[in-house]
């Protein structure tokens, strides 16, 4: 269900209406207004404002026993529209409706954790279950438009967008990208939240800076948090899709047929929580739309990060040459 | 395998799509999507009419280069799958 309209509280003296807990700070990410429990010290804070289109609140702390999980100790349960996922060692995300984050966090877990998690995995629910079109997808702007990397976790999204943002282009989104179709055939991305989720040794290759200095994503991984400050300010719309893969070599190529659309399905963000559920008419339609709106290209290349500036220039050039030649 | 005089009907149970010459299909009560090329293609194509099976092998083993036998395992394993999937169904009995 799409939500286009904002939320108009109006909140009693001492009781917020809206479920946070008092005069609670909004923040600008992926261009929703978020009123927010949670601190986010990354983000744009918007004026006093009672136009909101999304509330983060912080609930009881989780006592409940742990759950079985998968290989990162996680979660998922609920439907499309009302969503838990939880993680043993910090707590649970409820997502419902396209306007709501209720998080259960373990005893201990501060916003530094929370706020990652609700940057990345709970918006990209929360904006699916707006009815925008969200890939598991880093993305950054090139001269020629957005261009979308799409990959599985570990493919190396984030560090791709990350040494692209270091050759000069600007970020877009980190791992969750949510397009929209207002004026044209050719979808335009919501800026993201301006941060970038990396590994040490990604940081290093991809910005040639020492972890050090910046916040651990989660108490159990070393992944860091960065904010390298080079955002898109309005994003360009959509130029290509770009999936990675591993191979023995680095070459781009384009994706035809239904292989095109297949790859575009396997990186919608909702199906991926849901497997129960699966890819909806909605996702089948969105990824049609998408389809044939631009080209869908295929990345390979060995593994590595000593071959990133290759593989940035790889994307550079192929850029270039398919503006010369589209139907490359 | 199935027999010959069975009759091949698509259900409504799901959305197609075309992406140049090629076929994604999406079956609206798993969630699965399939993409389909080349002899699967031609069999979907060919089954937006009800078919028995031996009409569909006739028509496999004219337009693409393959021997009966192997048409047979091929296209029954295809339309099996469909089965499970709810995407088609396949009648004992002849219907046409």
């Amino acid at each position: 269900m799409a939500h286009s309209a904002r939320i108009q509280i109006t909140e009693s003296p001492g009781l917020s209406k809206d479920g946070t807990s008092g005069h609670q700070p909004s923040y600008l990410a992926y261009g929703l207004a978020l009123r927010s429990d949670v601190q986010f010290l990354n983000l744009p804070r918007l004026p006093e404002t009672d136009s909101v289109d999304a509330f983060v609140r912080k609930g009881n702390e989780l006592v409940s026993p742990r759950r079985p999980g998968d290989e990162d100790g996680r979660y998922v349960e609920g439907t499309a529209q009302a969503l838990t996922i939880g993680w043993n060692s910090v707590g649970e995300l409820h997502i419902a409706s396209g306007h709501t984050i209720d998080i259960s966090p373990r005893r201990g877990i501060g916003d530094d954790v929370l706020g990652p998690l609700v940057l990345g995995v709970g918006l990209g629910v929360l904006l699916a279950q707006r009815g925008e079109f969200v890939l598991h997808a880093s993305s950054v702007s090139v001269p020629e438009g957005t261009v979308a990397l799409l990959g599985f976790p570990g493919e190396g999204k984030s560090t791709l967008a990350a040494a692209l943002v270091r050759g000069g282009f600007q970020l877009v989104t980190d791992d969750v990208l949510a397009l929209r179709w207002e004026d044209g055939e050719v979808p335009r991305p919501r800026r993201g939240h301006g941060g970038l989720k990396l590994w040490p040794d990604a940081l290093r290759a991809a910005l040639h800076e020492n972890e050090s200095g910046y916040a651990r994503v989660h108490p159990d991984f070393e992944k860091r948090m960065v904010w390298p400050g080079l955002v898109a300010t309005p994003p360009p719309p959509l130029a290509a899709a770009i999936v990675l893969s591993p191979g023995l070599a680095i070459d781009i190529e384009r994706i035809e047929g239904q292989a095109s659309m297949i790859e575009i399905l396997r990186h919608a963000y909702l199906p991926r929580f849901l497997t129960s559920v699966g890819v909806t008419a909605t996702h089948f339609g969105q990824a049609l739309r998408l389809a044939h709106s631009v080209p869908i290209l295929r990345l390979t290349r060995p593994p590595g990060l000593e071959l990133l500036p290759q593989v940035v220039k790889a994307v550079e050039d192929h850029m270039n040459s398919l503006v010369a030649n589209p139907a490359q | 395998m199935i027999d010959d005089s069975a009759t091949i009907t698509i259900t409504k149970n799901h959305l197609s799509a075309t992406i140049g010459d090629e076929v994604v299909l999406l079956g609206l009560t798993t969630g699965t999507y399939y993409g389909l090329e080349a002899v699967a293609m031609h069999v979907w194509r060919h089954l937006q009419r009800a078919r028995t099976f031996g009409e569909l092998l006739d028509e496999i083993v004219c337009v693409f280069d393959v021997a009966r036998c192997d048409a047979v395992r091929d296209v029954s394993e295809f339309i099996r799958t469909l089965e499970a999937e709810g995407l088609a169904s396949v009648s004992s009995e002849s219907a046409l």
